[in-house]
């Protein structure tokens, strides 16, 4: 915090030190207006413009083109009673949280592993983050074919019933494919950022500990774990908005099915929005998803930078 | 965190130093993480042994009997991927400079002035973004883009490089706070103004956070498919990934023709991939420390 | 410095890049080709060189689409309405032609040449309750009917004649009884793709309900138990009993097995006899009816336009598109396109694409044509994945109250 001179203009007993704004009133160069303001200018016009506008539309009976009327919350009542976009939201939160606690836990497993005294470090850490580098959609037509076809020849072959038919048209393990594919893109990612995290940890704590003859086990959860916190935190919450958001796995492995039960809240609204005609109803359906996801992120937040020991 | 951040580049080579001089290698852990590597290399095997195959004998994993290189050739042809990789190409490289050229000077304004209510609303504005989930705007985008005659390669580019902004200041934010100010202090006394102390001394000084900028941007360029399928009207604009979607119906059952193609479209980021793999890995992973 | 040369390349790459995409140059005319129909991609797109050479003044970017329905609604909302459009025949061509998106063919010339019953079904697809309004905005171009599929040589071997197929239902039902006893798969299901499911649906409920019966679902006197519930059971009888073993194949997978003989019948339309073609080109096929009652003189075939050709309504070349139309419409353009996918041509004197075909066409000749009944229920519904649930689990009743409550959920919230 600079310019600690000036104070606001709030009232404070005369017994209390000088309190400092949080704010400076220094004069800035215009040229960091320069920096930022026509690119704020430009975000609102290509995100927050269009996201009013979407929210604008769910309150008429537009289909997206031609003329329209306003309706008032009609969509909105509508969907609320829609069974369809509950299960949407309900499996959309399910497999979040499955994909979230993967990535993360698998993730954190394998920086653990990839930091300590294994041989070819390197040539794994590259191995390990190749999932990222791969186009959700392509790779997810390539699973889809191994779940549709060698896997259930492998299934039947070692007599395991419930792999023996393609897992994608079974309503009950349709959602397996999906998390399974995301946990194993994210954990490239997830397994680098820990692994960023781990490296930052001096090695004297863990020679210190070691001298103190302290056991793996505690090392982690003693030492390690607190350390990275933040990391924790942030690869949380982005995981969980990123998996929130599934759909190009939807869309390569199951495109909904069957019978609608994975289909997430994304592709949900794509599909019925835009290619069903259902634009303004789905767009209703946007801007509920857009505040459980404002809500969660917050929620987030707060809960984690409370255990944050920075 | 600071002092961890200056730290990180050295931290990391005297980690490896001392394990090499440490010879003390436990082979079990070795061979578990090998085992587990083969979670990430046998799709990949399956894919190229598939692509091989004639249709008849697709769906197993064993390797193929006949080498069938034309399948290449075919989905080559079917995809016009000469086409379709120019495009990508087009918008990743340009979608890179241009994300370098501007986000970056976004984010050192706001981190200069977090002390500024205007600013630091600003910071909140830009991170706010991250959270808006796409799929509310994509049709409004897709209007605007359409009555603004950017439904082209332009227009994503565009796209690509403002719909960025949320977290390339989350990421970079870190990274310039931790650039002293003195530096800039000495150049402006010499009579610079701020425009010219951010060409000269800061974007150099931000060389590593902008190579993880670079990386991220690109990967999420060429990658991205949802983006372009509503953006792009022409198909002879189609990305990578897109015609991959378009073609997807059109392959019938030749899947070694389809999977030749998976595998074309993988090829490009995965050649790049085994040269610059270290600098890639290296450039995430300090995007990872904030 | 490498900043400058960067912005330059940059900008250099992009001008190239926009330079594909200008409009026209003094004297060409680029027309924008919209098509739906991924079987005939290399078709159509073939045709359209073709007609370049003839016509050198004109340019047509041939834009094959994967998912025709959001990306023509896509390109409604950015404003960039094709100039030349083929369509398939359902529910979502009907909705865009109410919105007035296509040119209006009612009074043109070349509606008395042709087949009034393709004509008729054209004009019914309009989603409008006003009968006025039900006019013609495109040219059938292509006919399809679903029925099944005959794998002649499989027949043969197990000592059935696939010249003479099942006339009733009960017929139908000894056949695949026949077939199960000898071993032979009679039935190749495609679970895995499930609005093959939608296929036998709609072959059977030709004969089982007329299309007149709709409106008196959207007027609610009547509901889905009413009108579907003879068709549940066969279907369920059908998938339960008559399948191989791993129902849960993709289409193409299925298309595949019955090339290769793996099966007797595969239950879809007409559409799909290209592709087994594709894999098998000797392939000895047949096409039939399936029948649905015990009357063979009540049965009826479910036939549609497959492939629709129009033009924008509001399209700013219509000379040169109608120039493109004309032309694809020529006799032996639409002789080449009925034989290479095996559909019925739109014309008064019906040709046959393929000798297949023959077995339905005097259904044809006799004007017994009934549309798709799943171009009746709004699009949103998600038939395919209530009908999977149904053949998996035999339940009749949820699978009608799922049907209803969905439409009555939609109706609800169509408020224009």
């Amino acid at each position: 915090m600079r310019g600690g001179n000036d104070m606001t203009g709030k009232a404070t007993s005369a017994a209390k030190p000088k309190k400092v704004s949080k704010f400076s009133k220094r004069k800035v160069d215009p040229a960091f207006y320069w920096m930022t303001v026509p690119a704020a200018i430009l975000v609102a016009a290509f995100l927050y413009w269009p996201f009013l506008q979407g929210a604008a539309y769910s309150f008429t009976n537009s289909q997206g083109y031609g003329d329209f009327k306003f309706i008032g919350f009609k969509n909105y009542i509508a969907m609320f009673q829609d069974a369809r976009v509950g299960h949407a939201y309900v499996f959309t939160i399910f497999i979040a949280i499955l994909i979230t606690l993967g990535t993360n836990l698998i993730g954190m497993f394998l920086a653990v592993l990839l930091n300590s005294k294994i041989a070819f470090k390197n040539g794994f850490r590259a191995i390990f983050f190749i999932p990222y580098t791969l186009s959700v959609l392509v790779i997810g037509y390539v699973f889809k074919y191994i779940f549709m076809t060698p896997l259930p020849a492998l299934g039947q072959a070692l007599h395991i019933d419930w792999l023996s038919t393609s897992m994608i048209s079974d309503p009950n393990l349709a959602w397996f494919p999906i998390v399974f594919l995301s946990i194993w893109q994210g954990v490239a990612y997830s397994t680098l950022l820990y692994l960023a995290g781990l490296q930052t940890i001096d090695n004297e704590i863990y020679e210190a500990a070691a001298i103190d003859g302290v056991s793996p086990w505690q090392n982690f959860w003693q030492i390690t774990f607190p350390l990275i916190g933040p990391f924790v935190t942030i690869n949380m919450v982005l995981s969980l908005k990123n998996s929130l958001g599934a759909f190009d796995q939807v869309m390569a492995l199951t495109k909904g099915g069957p019978d609608s039960k994975t289909e997430t809240v994304s592709y949900l609204i794509f599909q019925n929005g835009l290619g069903n005609g259902e634009y303004s109803y789905q767009m209703a359906n946007a801007v509920t998803f857009f505040i459980v996801l404002a809500v969660l992120a917050f929620v987030q937040l707060k809960f984690f930078s409370g255990k944050e020991k920075v | 965190m600071t002092s961890a951040n200056a730290s990180i580049a050295t931290k990391g080579s005297t980690n490896t130093t001392k394990y090499r001089k440490d010879r003390n290698i436990n082979w079990w852990l070795t061979a578990a993480v090998a085992v587990l590597s083969l979670t990430v290399l046998v799709p990949l095997y399956f894919t190229v042994v598939t692509a091989l195959k004639t249709p008849g004998e697709a769906g197993t994993f064993t390797l193929p009997t006949t080498w069938e290189w034309h399948n290449f050739v075919d989905a080559w042809n079917k995809v016009n991927y000469p086409k379709a990789a120019l495009n990508s190409a087009i918008i990743t490289v340009c979608a890179v400079v241009l994300t370098l050229l501007t986000n970056t000077f976004v984010a050192y304004a706001v981190a200069r002035n977090m002390d500024k209510r205007f600013f630091r609303f600003l910071y909140y504005f830009f991170l706010a973004m991250m959270f808006v989930p796409f799929t509310v705007i994509m049709l409004p985008i897709a209007k605007e883009m359409g009555s603004l005659h950017l439904d082209n390669q332009l227009g994503l580019i565009i796209l690509y490089t403002i719909l960025g902004i949320g977290s390339n200041l989350f990421i970079a934010i870190g990274f310039i706070r931790s650039i002293p100010v003195s530096l800039e202090e000495a150049t402006r006394i010499d009579g610079a103004s701020t425009w010219r102390i951010f060409w000269t001394v800061i974007f150099p000084l931000m060389g590593p956070i902008n190579a993880t900028i670079a990386i991220l941007t690109a990967l999420w360029a060429w990658n991205d498919f949802l983006l372009p399928l509503i953006t792009l009207t022409d198909q002879s604009n189609q990305t990578i990934p897109l015609a991959q979607y378009v073609f997807q119906s059109q392959f019938t059952s030749n899947y070694p023709m389809a999977f030749a193609s998976y595998l074309m479209a993988m090829a490009p980021v995965l050649i790049v991939y085994v040269f610059a793999q270290k600098w890639v890995v290296g450039g995430v992973m300090r995007g990872a420390v904030k | 410095m490498i900043r400058r040369t960067a912005t330059a390349v940059c900008v250099t790459a992009m001008g190239l890049g926009m330079a594909g995409c200008g409009t026209s140059n003094a004297g060409t005319v680029t027309l924008d080709f919209f098509q739906y129909k991924a079987e005939a991609a290399d078709w159509f797109t073939a045709k359209a060189r073709e007609f370049e050479k003839t016509h050198p003044n004109i340019k047509i970017n041939v834009n094959n689409s994967s998912d025709a329905t959001t990306d023509l609604r896509t390109r409604l909302v950015k404003s960039r309405e094709p100039d030349i459009i083929t369509i398939n025949g359902d529910i979502n061509f009907g909705m865009l032609a109410e919105a007035g998106v296509f040119h209006d063919f009612t009074d043109d010339k070349i509606v008395d040449e042709l087949n009034p019953g393709m004509v008729k079904i054209a004009k019914s697809l309009v989603q409008t309750t006003d009968q006025s309004k039900k006019r013609l905005y495109t040219i059938p171009y292509a006919g399809n009917a679903s029925g099944y599929i005959i794998n002649a040589d499989v027949w043969k071997a197990a000592g059935e004649d696939p010249n003479n197929p099942p006339k009733t239902w009960d017929e139908f039902i000894s056949l695949l009884k026949r077939f199960k006893a000898k071993g032979v798969v009679p039935i190749e299901a495609s679970t895995g793709d499930p609005w093959t499911i939608q296929a036998p649906l709609s072959s059977l409920n030709s004969t089982l309900v007329p299309e007149s019966e709709y409106s008196y679902l959207k007027d609610g006197t009547k509901t889905f138990s009413d009108l579907w519930d003879p068709v549940s059971d066969k279907l369920v009888e059908i998938y339960q009993n008559y399948t191989q073993k791993n129902p849960a194949v993709t289409y193409q997978q299925a298309t595949q097995d019955i090339a290769a003989g793996k099966a007797a019948i595969l239950p879809l339309g007409t559409y799909a006899i290209p592709q087994i073609r594709l894999i098998n080109k000797n392939a000895n096929l047949r096409f039939a009816q399936m029948p649905a009652t015990n009357n063979a003189k009540e049965q009826q075939l479910t036939a549609g336009d497959d492939v629709m050709l129009t033009m924008g309504a509001h399209t700013k070349h219509e000379k040169e598109a109608r120039e493109f139309v004309d032309f694809l419409m020529s006799d032996e353009n639409v002789k080449d396109y009925s034989k290479q996918q095996s559909a019925f041509s739109p014309y008064k004197n019906t040709y046959v694409g393929d000798e297949a075909l023959n077995g339905v066409l005097s259904f044809y000749k006799a004007g017994k044509l009934t549309d798709f009944c799943d171009h009746y229920v709004p699009a949103s519904i998600n038939i395919a994945g209530f009908l999977q649930t149904l053949i998996q689990t035999g339940n009749k009743t949820k699978f009608l109250n799922s049907m209803q409550s969905e439409y009555d959920k939609i109706e609800a919230r169509n408020f224009r």
